[in-house]
């Protein structure tokens, strides 16, 4: 795709994602910590009432939305790196798939997941 | 064990201070560079031997064995943040089933942050948690072009290990309290 001169603005698009997902992340584990070293004794009433208070959800939605794009591109980057001829022969077709499969279906579950905990309680 | 001792002592040096070895210095002088020709050899092509034994003065084994190359302490932060990375992913079903059980009464978390092995995996998973976001914050920083000299990599790169590796003590003094 690199070369054929229209698809390949993807690289800038997933390299901004990355950066933008990285900080979107950072900031909501980072009010997590905060929750957490703020409130000495962490009591399960008032953790449960500030994670699923709306904006913490929204916010929650948003760094699900995050996590699943960074990891996504990083385990896609690991996959170029690794699962290639080099190390796979002529099976490095079949074993990207394989491995692209199991990354989607992991990401796919754990979202899944995520959104049954927040919303099924 | 004097081996081994000069090993991890000579490699720790390198990790700290880059590879600074410069070709044909005398080897007398510097017996670790018979020590690791010595470890190499069984390694390298037989010409390298030749080499070795005559009139190159610096040993330089052909081999592609990444386990005996000596990584720069960037280069070894980078793939610690792969591998948190990697780390991270499988954690967070960990995550997501305290989530679940925060959500639920929070039983089984209290259960799991008593037992010495469940401490453990919550400390690991902060280990890699944090180490990887302080990475990240070196790599956000040299997109804005700081600390992109081989200096400032060297000494950002130990402030990343040193916040993680002190963030992670502290909480594990925590845990212990």
């Amino acid at each position: 795709m690199a070369g054929d001169g229209q698809r390949n603005h993807w690289g800038m698009t997933g390299f901004l994602a990355q950066r933008i997902s990285s900080l979107l992340l950072a900031t909501y584990i980072l009010c997590l910590v905060a929750y957490l070293l703020l409130n000495d004794s962490v009591d399960g009433e008032h953790l449960r009432a500030f994670i699923t208070h709306p904006l913490m959800f929204a916010f929650g939605f948003v760094a699900l939305v995050s996590y699943v794009a960074h990891a996504w591109i990083g385990l896609w980057t690991i996959g170029t790196d690794y699962v290639r001829p080099h190390s796979f022969g002529r099976f490095a077709a079949l074993a990207r798939l394989l491995y692209h499969a199991v990354v989607i279906a992991m990401l796919g579950g754990q979202a899944l997941w995520w959104l049954i905990i927040m919303l099924g309680r | 064990m004097l081996c081994i001792a000069i090993f991890i002592l000579d490699n720790t040096r390198r990790l700290i201070f880059g590879n600074r070895t410069q070709q044909g210095q005398d080897r007398s002088k510097r017996p670790h560079l018979v020590y690791h020709a010595l470890l190499t050899s069984h390694l390298a092509y037989p010409q390298v031997k030749e080499r070795m034994s005559g009139l190159h003065q610096s040993p330089r084994p052909v081999n592609l064995n990444l386990l005996r190359f000596h990584f720069p302490l960037p280069a070894v932060t980078s793939i610690t943040h792969r591998l948190t990375g990697v780390v991270l992913f499988f954690s967070v079903w960990v995550l997501l089933y305290v989530l679940h059980d925060a959500l639920t009464g929070f039983d089984t978390t209290r259960t799991l942050s008593e037992a010495p092995l469940g401490k453990l995996i919550l400390l690991g998973i902060f280990a890699a948690a944090s180490f990887h976001l302080l990475a990240g914050l070196k790599h956000l920083l040299l997109d804005l072009g700081i600390g992109e000299g081989l200096r400032a990599a060297r000494i950002m790169s130990a402030g990343v290990w040193l916040l993680a590796i002190v963030s992670t003590v502290l909480l594990a003094a925590a845990m212990l309290i």
